[in-house]
């Protein structure tokens, strides 16, 4: 089964109490590799129990039968409606290329459910990279902060794997996060289009973020942000006054939750929307990943989304050519 | 329950703090981590006013620390039942007065005696008053039941007087065993006190607390709870003094280099404002010759050794002084010439000196001049009449040959006086004269010619004649061959003890009581064609050895300190020899025959010994301890477990307020509740810390705050 096949697969795949993991009992787990292990498992369980199973070619369009073609992919269903000869055409079944980019800044480290959003993404990249490298993908990997940290291209070859879950087990030790230097750098990598998933808490000024997005968005990339961000950040649940300490400036000040909860939800809820319109604007996938949600119900509605997105850019260029629905 | 400081008491109002502080709580300044601060604006720190107590078993147990601590130092006692009406509520006193040698610098015993006599007119009516006078030794000046014994109005008078009749001596300062007295004065008087005396025990201590005080025996001394201990100093306005002392074990004052020259030890005091010090010979007519002087630099806190110049005559004793030093109680050094003890010993035999094979020769090569002895050997015939003025004289009689019945008289004479004769059978011709020494008129003594040679064995060891043979390694007698000896009958001499005996089972040295005296008898000689004894190792050591046992080899030295016991005479003096021992004052001593001791060295100077025997001259000095005059810190009498009270006795009108004050504080020392109510607070502290963190892990975990 080729990842697309599961793509499309999942889009009945019900979700149920029992297929769900959760992620604080899956962080325990110490292993990297069994965590993600775990998680693939979980996750396929809840995509066999789609009625599809099976389905394998995935159909794409149709054209215009010209002297030369190979009969046998003639539809003769068409041709008996229409009494015109068409091509039944299926997408390539090359294999994905796909490029998982790790933000690893310091800000990463942070985590109030016992595990940091380093891990959490750490987790989601190994469980997609398992699920990928089981279907015979080549799943690369670059970690980041201000700079690219560590580069491993992608590959389908065993022990790839292996040494793909040592360089994810690191800890985020580095500098503050910019996006611009990193991205600009792994697009000159990446000469061949892929799918490249950017994980990050985007706790950076975000200015300059449609620019440093372009750079894999015009290169032809199918770029998908995951947004990884800590149930504390999002609702910002303190309440004791206290002397606040930024994990990547240092910087420190006192801060009354209760004064400042509100402001603080507003101005959080101003950045995401902004991230989130910008990646529209330039095609991106955007997730939201809080910590404290399933990996494998997140995975799941990351596939949805992306099954539904393709269809609805399949429709849209069916529109364009004029091709039978 | 009374309190001995209730003005702590007041610290009870800080337990208001808590209260205040659980009311207002300040804003935490513990820091949080966060991802980002980005989206946060700072906020101005705040005090949050509640309006209701929270945590309330924690506010209590706070309280409840405050309290027990401004309990204790407040010093909580209860009072004792009031004391029966008869009972007498007075206290002890013991004043040790010190009159070691270092109170005379100065005007420092003047003014000890003041004190004293202050102390004494300050103390209450109903207390009893003990007073010591203490240096070397303690002695009482004023008992308790003297005191007691005086009419109430005529005590203070009395001691005051006995006091004033004192003087400081040049002893050291044994502070140690003064103090131990006079808590044993004390308990003596406690135990036999029938009123019961409640009061408490004093001890007052009036002395300049120098540094060479003794203090050793007090280290393994309890000091008793019971007794107070209170320090008057008497400090002396300059505490920095120079001192002498003689460190040479040379024998005499001669001396040509300055290898040869007897040596001094200069040593200055660490406080010193002198460095420069000049030394020479007291009462040497060229003494302020500048050749005659030597110039000495000592830092303050060192010492030097010095050569001492030869003085003029070093053949007697001299006196070295020291000038340039601020207290001159110790820069006079009495240093007497060490001469060797004059040794008389009469041989009576009819042997050339000459002659290789006879005993003379070898008894007048081995009794040589040494620096403890000058031996002189006088020989004399047997028959021939003796002087016995000559016979008195010596402090060992040997007799070798058969003696005139004259002379067997005198010597026997001379035995029953204490002499010591050493009789050497070389013959059997002897008999008669070991006959008339012994006054047994049967013992016979014959030649025995053993077949080889005969070897001594059964050494008595134990007597004082073996001690040098004493070590297995040097008590081996088996390469002393013997050829021929005279016979004796043991049983023939019933007092006699056998030292040793021949392997043929006959006696070989043998020892018996005569009067007084004590006869050697030795059935071997040292002649070569009898034994080999003269040739052996043995025979030097076994003459110093017999020489000793006599009592005339006595070791003399000639320096010694303050209160030392200087060995005078002879063990075997007689009655008619009795030793005159005139002191530095001119006083003169008269020692009985049989004191061989003298303990009366209480005045430094020189000591003449006037004794027809063995005249001589020695020197006694001041304790160098005592010359250290720098201050002791009492701390270091409190690390000896001293109880120690710096206050003095108050005058008559404030011992009425401050007396009861004092009983207070005894009673409370001896309640020691504020110990109970601190041991109470740490537990309390404890559980109000493990009560704090328990409810703070409560709250974060009901919070579900990140930490």
């Amino acid at each position: 089964m080729t990842a697309r096949s599961s793509l499309s697969a999942q889009n009945t795949a019900p979700v149920t109490a029992e297929s769900r993991i959760d992620a604080a009992a899956l962080m325990r787990i110490r292993s990297l590799e069994l965590r993600a292990r775990v998680a693939v498992e979980g996750f396929w369980k809840g995509i066999h129990r789609s009625p599809h199973h099976g389905f394998s070619v995935e159909f794409t369009e149709y054209r215009s039968y010209h002297p030369g073609d190979d009969p046998r992919y003639l539809d003769w269903r068409v041709y008996a409606r229409t009494d015109r000869l068409y091509i039944k055409k299926y997408e390539d079944e090359t294999n994905l290329r796909c490029h998982l980019l790790i933000d690893q800044s310091r800000s990463m480290g942070y985590g109030s459910q016992g595990y940091s959003k380093a891990d959490y993404a750490s987790t989601l990249a190994a469980t997609l990279a398992t699920f990928l490298f089981a279907q015979g993908d080549a799943v690369g990997l670059a970690t980041f902060d201000s700079d690219i940290r560590e580069y491993l291209p992608p590959r389908n070859r065993p022990g790839h794997l292996h040494r793909l879950m040592l360089s994810l087990n690191s800890a985020p030790e580095g500098a503050a996060t910019d996006l611009g230097p990193p991205l600009q750098k792994v697009a000159h990598l990446l000469t061949r289009r892929g799918l490249v998933v950017l994980m990050s808490d985007l706790l950076t000024p975000i200015d300059r973020l449609a620019t440093h997005l372009a750079y894999l968005s015009t290169g032809g990339h199918d770029v998908v942000l995951l947004h990884v961000l800590d149930p504390a950040e999002l609702r910002f649940t303190f309440t004791t006054p206290a002397l606040f300490k930024d994990t990547e400036t240092g910087q420190n000040f006192y801060v009354d939750p209760a004064a400042t909860q509100k402001d603080y939800l507003h101005r959080l809820a101003a950045h995401l929307q902004h991230v989130e319109s910008t990646c529209q604007d330039l095609g991106i996938d955007y997730h939201l990943f809080p910590t404290d949600r399933p990996l494998n119900l997140g995975l799941l509605d990351f596939l949805h989304a992306r099954q539904t997105r393709k269809k609805q850019v399949r429709r849209a260029r069916n529109r364009q050519t004029g091709s039978p629905a | 329950m009374s309190f001995l400081y209730p003005l702590f008491l007041a610290g009870l109002a800080l337990v208001g703090l808590p209260i205040l502080l659980h009311l207002i709580r300040r804003a935490t300044r513990q820091p949080v981590t966060f991802s980002s601060l980005m989206f946060l604006r700072a906020s101005a720190p705040r005090f949050q006013r509640r309006r209701h107590l929270q945590n309330l078993p924690l506010l209590l147990l706070r309280c409840l620390i405050l309290c027990l601590l401004a309990a204790a130092f407040a010093r909580p006692f209860f009072r004792h039942p009031a004391p029966t009406a008869g009972a007498h509520a007075g206290d002890r006193w013991v004043l040790l007065l010190d009159a070691s040698a270092s109170m005379r610098r100065g005007d420092l015993w003047n003014r000890s005696v003041q004190a004293a006599q202050d102390l004494m007119a300050n103390i209450s009516r109903k207390d009893s008053v003990c007073i010591y006078r203490f240096a070397r030794d303690s002695r009482p000046v004023v008992g308790f039941e003297t005191w007691r014994a005086l009419a109430p109005d005529q005590r203070v008078q009395a001691a005051c007087a006995a006091v004033a009749e004192l003087g400081p001596t040049w002893q050291g300062t044994h502070l140690d065993q003064a103090l131990i007295r006079a808590v044993e004065v004390l308990e003596e008087d406690a135990a036999a006190d029938t009123e019961g005396r409640n009061g408490t025990d004093h001890i007052v201590l009036i002395s300049d607390l120098q540094q060479g005080s003794h203090l050793k025996a007090l280290q393994a001394y309890e000091w008793p709870d019971h007794v107070n201990l209170r320090l008057h100093p008497i400090t002396a306005a300059q505490s920095s003094n120079a001192s002498l002392q003689w460190v040479t074990g040379r024998r005499s004052l001669a001396g040509n280099t300055a290898h040869d020259r007897p040596k001094v030890r200069v040593t200055n005091s660490a406080n010193a404002i002198t460095e420069q010090f000049q030394l020479h010979w007291q009462g040497d007519a060229s003494a302020l010759a500048p050749e005659a002087t030597t110039d000495v630099y000592v830092a303050p806190g060192r010492s030097t050794l010095v050569s001492a110049t030869q003085p003029a005559d070093p053949n007697t004793g001299q006196v070295m002084a020291l000038t340039g030093d601020a207290h001159d109680f110790d820069n006079q050094l009495y240093v007497a010439p060490a001469a060797g003890t004059p040794i008389d010993i009469l041989y009576w035999g009819s042997d050339d000196p000459n002659d290789t094979r006879g005993l003379y020769y070898y008894l007048r090569r081995a009794y040589q001049n040494t620096g403890q002895a000058q031996i002189r050997v006088t020989a004399r015939a047997g028959t021939v009449n003796l002087d016995p003025t000559q016979l008195h004289r010596a402090h060992l009689v040997v007799v070798a040959d058969r003696l005139a019945p004259q002379n067997a008289r005198l010597l026997r004479q001379a035995l029953e006086q204490g002499q010591t004769v050493w009789m050497v059978l070389t013959s059997a011709e002897m008999q008669d004269t070991l006959r008339r020494l012994t006054g047994i008129p049967d013992v016979s003594v014959e030649k025995a010619s053993p077949e080889g040679y005969a070897m001594l064995e059964q050494l008595d060891l134990s007597h004082p004649l073996f001690v040098p043979f004493a070590e297995p390694h040097l008590g081996d007698f088996t390469r002393l061959h013997v050829w021929s000896y005279q016979r004796l009958v043991p049983q023939q001499l019933p007092d006699a003890r056998v030292l040793a005996w021949f392997d043929t089972r006959d006696p070989a040295w043998l020892e018996t009581a005569v009067g007084r005296g004590t006869l050697l008898i030795w059935t071997l000689s040292w002649q070569t064609a009898q034994s080999d004894l003269a040739l052996s190792s043995k025979f030097v050591p076994l003459l110093y050895s017999i020489l000793e046992h006599s009592g005339a080899l006595v070791t003399q030295e000639a320096q010694y300190t303050i209160g030392a016991a200087v060995p005078v005479t002879p063990r075997a003096a007689m009655e008619a020899d009795a030793v005159t021992i005139v002191k530095p004052d001119a006083s003169s001593i008269r020692l009985a025959s049989q004191q061989p001791i003298f303990g009366q060295t209480d005045l430094p100077g020189f000591y003449r010994v006037e004794s027809s025997r063995a005249p001589r001259t020695f020197a006694v000095n001041m304790p160098h301890r005592e010359s250290q005059t720098a201050p002791l810190d009492p701390a270091d009498l409190e690390k000896l477990g001293l109880r120690i009270s710096t206050a003095a006795p108050q005058a008559a009108g404030a011992a009425k307020t401050v007396r009861p004050q004092l009983h207070r504080a005894q009673i409370e020392a001896s309640q020691r509740i504020w110990h109970k109510l601190l041991f109470v607070a740490l537990l309390v502290l404890l559980l109000e810390i493990w009560l704090g963190g328990w409810l703070a892990r409560q709250k974060s975990n009901a919070s579900g705050e990140p930490t």
